[in-house]
């Protein structure tokens, strides 16, 4: 546990002490927070970076992938100099680089079941930055069963979309808004494209509701999906409520 | 008879052909001529206009390229027999009025008509960019045009940071930095293009580290410099847009004011504790355009309204999504996609987690971009601030 900031973290994190909504304690908090980011392409990149330099204490980075010269047009986290490397080891370099004050624990393989689950146990929150379906309800499963807080997010060409789903209460869960693979849809490779910085708005989004939850200011995102269209600029809020038959919660007693 | 030729017998029989001297008569009255030949037959040329949509994608990209069924098509291979096989596809997608060009592109060519070697991006960049060449906002020609585009973003800060960082990424090739201080640590809070060895370095030298570390196919030209009333229009002249990152009201009435001179568009944010704007200020946009930075704020704030002199708090991330929205707007004006916010300004509450949209209209009376104002010089604004302490 940190508890009093060094003349170094006053200096690095000033200009979040200065909100009184965040002051020393909420970088306290933040200090002390662990996130859990599974992916590190364009949705983890952006998230990852901006965590690491507000002060996250604790990052995980999970990614099974090599840095390859076509995720260079979005993900920011790697360099040319990076292709080949595990796209953990490349973004936990620069994590580093950014902000040495904080640690980054880094797992090169794709986590599912057990393993998931415990090292969804040992974070305060999931940032799910995958990029399919399978991986995606596998892990609001993991989070449903362990009641964590899941910040989900994706984009696509000039769309994106960004929500938080908390497993608590009577929230929504990821798969109350997509029960099935084939609702969630699936693009030709021929479409699969994307505006580069359109990952980088909800990457940075997707951080902005973690901070907020971490240090529990704010309203979250948590019931409210906020969908983006690019090509006009305009941002559309849908109401979210749980599905009593989803395949993924309906059988959980929150 | 081999079944490949009955076959083209067949569509022989179906698929009416033209020559190519007509066929230029045609493009010339509206029909679209559908090049379907492999890049790298295209490469040692193609007729001018011409859509070079390939043959293994030609299903998928053809609406994009000609939305109207009704359009005559005329589909062109080198040698005349591919051409069929596309034109019957393109007549069976409902197509009414498709030809085959007789005897393709080398006939074309003997014919003396009249082709262009198109450009084309090379093969290192067509995997690098390989996610923008998918999708029909920008595509190969869209790539190209990035590649030839000259951004100059003020600020190398908290906006400047992803705006570059992503611009670099997108392949726009030339970014300009104007930025006269060094990196401090207590930026290292939010401004991701600097490290913590690169504290004290110029944060126009640390930002082209790391923009070439991510591409180094990206020109990242350096102004370390305050602009000012004399230097303003020699950096400007060669960009194609300005993106303001900047954190004073002196930079932003003089970016303003440069910009509605030089006609150029102002991408315009700004972030304050949890929350953000951004605009983009384009008068020569069109005549429904959303006026300047001076129809917004005619005049400076009074002090005792103005941000404090002391440093403001932000939430690290909120600098981060206002300069990808500016990075979005930028390429959106380069590639002349979708509608730009011309005339609109977007905010967002990140406590509340909710976004607005604004109509913005132009002051009829303002002395810069009012239409037949003649430009009044620069008008330096002196830095306004407060002297009362950020509440706490």
């Amino acid at each position: 546990m940190t508890n009093a900031l060094s003349d170094a973290q006053l200096e690095r994190y000033s200009r979040h002490i200065l909100l009184p909504q965040i002051d020393i304690a909420g970088q306290k908090r933040l200090l002390n927070a662990h996130v859990l980011i599974i992916g590190l392409g364009g949705l983890g990149s952006p998230a990852a970076m901006y965590l690491a330099s507000s002060g996250i204490g604790q990052l995980t980075l999970c990614d099974f992938d090599k840095v390859e010269m076509s995720n260079l047009q979005r993900q920011i986290a790697h360099q040319t100099t990076d292709i080949g490397k595990t796209k953990v080891k490349s973004a936990q370099e620069m994590l580093l680089a950014l902000n040495p004050d904080i640690r980054i624990n880094i797992i090169e393989s794709a986590l599912h079941d057990n393993a998931l689950i415990t090292q969804i146990e040992q974070a305060d929150i999931v940032i799910d930055a995958s990029d399919n379906f399978n991986t995606r309800f596998e892990i609001n499963q993991a989070c449903i069963n362990t009641a964590t807080t899941l910040v989900s997010g994706s984009a696509i060409r000039l769309q994106g979309q960004v929500s938080v789903f908390k497993n608590k209460h009577n929230s929504p869960c990821y798969r109350c808004l997509y029960p099935e693979i084939s609702q969630a849809g699936s693009d030709s490779c021929s479409d699969s494209g994307v505006l580069a910085p359109l990952v980088g708005i909800i990457g940075a989004t997707m951080a902005t509701e973690t901070l907020k939850l971490l240090m529990n200011i704010g309203t979250s995102l948590d019931g409210r999906l906020l969908l983006l269209n690019a090509e006009t600029m305009t941002w559309r809020t849908l109401l979210l409520s749980r599905d009593p038959e989803c395949p993924a919660c309906s059988s959980t007693t929150r | 008879m081999k079944a490949k030729d009955r076959r083209l017998a067949e569509l022989r029989d179906s698929v009416p052909e033209i020559d190519p001297a007509d066929a230029v008569e045609k493009q010339q009255q509206g029909a679209a001529l559908i090049d379907v030949r492999d890049p790298d037959e295209v490469a040692q040329g193609s007729p001018k206009g011409a859509h070079r949509l390939g043959r293994s994608f030609l299903e998928l990209r053809i609406e994009d390229a000609v939305p109207d069924l009704n359009t005559p098509l005329m589909v062109m291979c080198a040698g005349g027999i591919r051409s069929l096989f596309a034109a019957e596809t393109l007549k069976n997608m409902g197509y009414k009025n498709v030809h085959s060009i007789s005897g393709g592109f080398n006939r074309w060519k003997n014919d003396g008509m009249a082709f262009e070697m198109p450009r084309q991006l090379d093969a290192d960049a067509k995997e690098r960019y390989a996610r923008h060449l998918t999708i029909k906002e920008v595509g190969e020609e869209g790539q190209l045009k990035l590649m030839d585009s000259k951004v100059l973003l003020i600020g190398a800060g908290g906006l400047g940071s992803p705006s570059a960082y992503y611009l670099a990424a997108a392949g726009v090739g030339t970014i300009g930095l104007v930025d006269h201080d060094v990196v401090d640590r207590s930026n290292l809070q939010r401004q991701i293009l600097h490290t913590e060895d690169r504290v004290g370095v110029p944060k126009v030298e640390s930002a082209k580290q790391a923009l070439t570390a991510l591409n180094p196919n990206v020109n990242v030209r350096t102004y370390q410099t305050l602009l000012n009333p004399e230097n303003v229009e020699e950096i400007f002249a060669d960009y194609d847009v300005i993106v303001d990152g900047t954190d004073n009201l002196t930079a932003r009435y003089l970016i303003n004011d440069a910009c509605v001179k030089m006609g150029l568009p102002n991408v315009h944010a700004a972030v304050y504790r949890f929350d953000g704007q951004i605009t983009v200020f384009w008068p020569n946009f069109s005549k429904d355009h959303g006026g300047c930075y001076r129809c917004m704020f005619p005049e400076p704030p009074p002090p005792e309204l103005a941000p404090s002199c002391a440093e403001a708090g932000v939430l690290g991330v909120m600098p981060g999504v206002f300069g990808l929205l500016q990075a979005v707007e930028t390429l959106k004006i380069l590639l002349d996609i979708g509608e730009p916010l011309v005339g609109r300004q977007l905010t967002y509450d990140a406590l509340s987690g909710d976004f607005f949209m604004m109509k913005t209209r132009p002051n009829p009376e303002c002395r810069w971009c009012s239409e037949g104002a003649e430009f009044p010089g620069y008008e330096e604004v002196a830095q306004v601030c407060s002297s009362t302490p950020p509440g706490k």
